[in-house]
């Protein structure tokens, strides 16, 4: 927003801390043109028919959305935590399934290594990467270790100039890509980042499409929502992966992995953000046009208390989400407990969001055609994904006993 | 130095006429017989957004240099950004308080002082603003040039040497018309899909040249433009009428159809 800026009526102009700099607006206006003009057209069916669209995928990166963190230097955008927010936020808005495969790719691998690795490993990796060319993902959950994550069980052996790396991984987003045109030929991805125990500490490996040992396990079908992007168990069976894959010294992984995560939370908080503003834009329109007993809906009061409680929430954590957006560096870890808190309050904020949505469309609510349908599905996974809601029950209130400063 | 002499075989140099309008999208309102601009946004107007890309894919073809060109207090530097950000080379933006208040003749008057300041071989601008919808500044800032005018272009078909081919909507249907550059040109929106701003457009949008420039720097009379010198005034202004809501008809199709003939012919008089 700003004020008419003539000489006899110059207003400062106010801060927004939803669009901090020009550059910021002009990214959520770019992102929300792609998601209206690209995105939105194929959304309900690459849903419907759980097919991960890699050529509006790639459509992304050419326009710089897949490392829109990392340095111009190393072919990204060199942007901060809240245009990483702002991105989120605008394609969810319409499509979630291709916003956790960009968030899987983007924040989880390519910034990653971009903050982990080296410049030999960033040399090799990321100008394919930041392109969409290579497609890329982590693995962390396993089969038997989800919220538990330190219980993990897959293990990196070193011989020499070479960990040998054994385990599962589960639930992994970008998994597997369509192998031929004709379909029915599947295979991995092209690049993970693999967290593996060696000894008792946690070390993270590239590992590439191809090494022996490295396969797709199941795929992992007919999940409830963003089933426009692919899930999969990775399987490592003796995978000898070279010391040169490592990132940062052994066992220095732990770390990694909670400054990666908070960044995570603070981009799958942003995913709910935009999820509700659409299905509050959706209610709104709806309820003003929707007619009953001869007034619109928005004249009675249940519909209204739907409305007013989730503008109030979708407000809250809008407010919440960019404020800790601006306090966080890229470079620095000290954000878990309220990116914690982020997560933890947005996810179910959008998942009621779109069940109140979908209670005042009623039953044009119920099908594909409406959004909030597919939102309604999708919106469900942040409340298990990137942290179980109860991993954050467990995180902030650890923090908190242990720095009861914080609250104040 | 108007234009240059001759420019066959060789670089294209194209300015395009960029405007920062409220967003119609929102609920415009009017007070006191003017716009509120309290809490609006603002974009660039879509027609331009048109003239850019047409200029955009014609330095790819011809190589040159593209620079677009907006009148309008300090927050118009927003849709310039823009511009450069889709991938123009230089921004020239005339912010003077002297100027709000000019009508399409005082745009014109001003941007004929601007455009000459540079060789040019071509100029391109939305077929209106999507605020006023007067569609006046570009016709008549060719006619102050003295340079031809094809309105409406839905199809730049070819340039070639000192002549340019462009099809255009008329009247009667679909005109092809050929000019002498330099030419002004105005955009149609269906004259092409015009791109996105690449997050690398975006960032290197800062580090392009942007002048801006005062009616003094352009030795123009403040009295013949802005308010002073419009020679037009708007007396009232009224905000568009809200849109009745339509009429739905349900049953088959035989039926639906006799009842909406009716309608049409004896309510709505369409066929008068």
């Amino acid at each position: 927003m700003q004020a008419p800026a003539t000489a006899a009526t110059a207003t400062a102009v106010p801060f927004d801390q939803y669009n901090p700099s020009e550059e910021h607006l002009m990214l959520r206006r770019t992102v929300h043109d792609f998601a209206e003009r690209e995105v939105e057209p194929q959304a309900l069916e690459s849903d419907r028919s759980e097919t991960f669209n890699r050529a509006l995928f790639n459509r992304a990166g050419e326009l710089g959305l897949l490392a829109i963190t990392v340095p111009e230097a190393w072919g990204g955008a060199g942007l901060d935590a809240t245009a990483a927010v702002i991105m989120a936020e605008e394609i969810c808005w319409s499509d979630p399934g291709l916003g956790i495969s960009v968030l899987a790719h983007g924040t989880l691998f390519v910034h990653n290594l971009y903050t982990n690795g080296n410049d030999e490993q960033r040399a090799r990796f990321l100008p394919k990467t930041v392109t969409g060319e290579k497609l890329a993902g982590l693995c962390m959950t396993e089969p038997d270790s989800g919220t538990d994550v330190l219980g993990m069980k897959t293990r990196a052996v070193r011989d020499g100039d070479v960990y040998k790396l054994t385990g599962r991984k589960m639930f992994i987003t970008n998994g597997y890509v369509d192998a031929g045109e004709s379909g029915g030929r599947h295979e991995t991805g092209d690049c993970y980042i693999v967290y593996a125990k060696t000894g008792d500490e946690i070390s993270s490996f590239v590992v590439e499409k191809g090494m022996p040992g490295f396969s797709l396990g199941q795929r992992l079908k007919d999940k409830t929502g963003l089933r426009a992007s692919t899930t999969a168990e990775l399987v490592f069976d003796d995978v000898p992966v070279p010391l040169a894959n490592r990132l940062g010294e052994e066992g220095d992984s732990t770390i990694h992995m909670m400054r990666n995560l908070e960044l995570e939370r603070l981009v799958i908080a942003a995913m709910s953000l935009g999820m509700a503003r659409r299905c509050l834009e959706i209610m709104n329109r709806y309820a003003s046009e929707r007619k009953a007993y001869g007034k619109p809906i928005n004249s009675f009061g249940q519909i209204q208390r739907h409305i007013a409680e989730s503008y109030t929430e979708y407000m809250v954590g809008r407010s919440f989400v960019y404020e800790l957006a601006h306090k966080i560096q890229l470079d620095k870890p000290g954000h878990r407990m309220e990116t914690d808190a982020a997560k933890l309050f947005t996810a179910t904020m959008a998942k009621n969001v779109a069940d109140r949505a979908m209670q005042v469309l009623g039953g044009y609510g119920y099908f594909g055609e409406s959004v909030v349908e597919r939102l309604w599905r999708a919106a469900k996974l942040n409340e298990i994904g990137g942290g179980t809601l109860e991993a954050h029950h467990k995180n902030i209130t650890r923090d908190l006993a242990r720095h009861p400063e914080a609250i104040r | 130095m108007r234009h240059r002499a001759d420019f066959s075989g060789g670089e294209l140099n194209v300015i395009v006429l960029i405007k920062h309008v409220i967003d119609v999208e929102l609920n415009v309102r009017v007070r006191d017989g003017s716009v509120v601009q309290d809490g609006m946004t603002y974009v660039l107007s879509k027609w331009d957004e048109n003239a850019i890309e047409a200029a955009l894919v014609l330095k790819d073809a011809h190589d040159g240099e593209v620079t677009a060109v907006t009148i309008g207090p300090e927050r118009s530097g927003e849709s310039l950004r823009k511009a450069l950000a889709m991938g123009v080379d230089k921004g020239v933006h005339i912010n003077d308080p002297a100027t709000e208040g000019s009508d399409s003749m005082g745009y014109a008057r001003i941007l004929a002082k601007t455009v000459t300041r540079q060789p040019y071989d071509l100029i391109l601008a939305g077929r209106q603003s999507q605020d006023t919808d007067q569609g006046g500044t570009g016709p008549m800032l060719a006619e102050l040039l003295n340079i031809p005018l094809v309105g409406n272009v839905v199809e730049i078909a070819a340039v070639d040497g000192t002549k340019l081919t462009a099809h255009r909507n008329g009247d009667a249907g679909k005109e092809v018309v050929e000019v002498t550059l330099p030419a002004l040109l105005t955009a149609n929106d269906s004259l092409n899909e015009p791109r996105l701003a690449s997050l690398r457009g975006i960032m290197a949008a800062k580090n392009k040249p942007m002048e801006i420039l005062t009616l003094a720097d352009l030795e123009i009379d403040p009295a013949t433009v802005g308010a002073a010198g419009a020679g037009t005034e708007v007396v009232e202004m009224q905000p568009p009428r809200a849109r009745a809501a339509g009429q739905k008809f349900e049953g088959a199709p035989e039926e639906i159809t006799k009842e909406v003939m009716g309608l049409l012919v004896n309510e709505a008089k369409i066929f008068g």
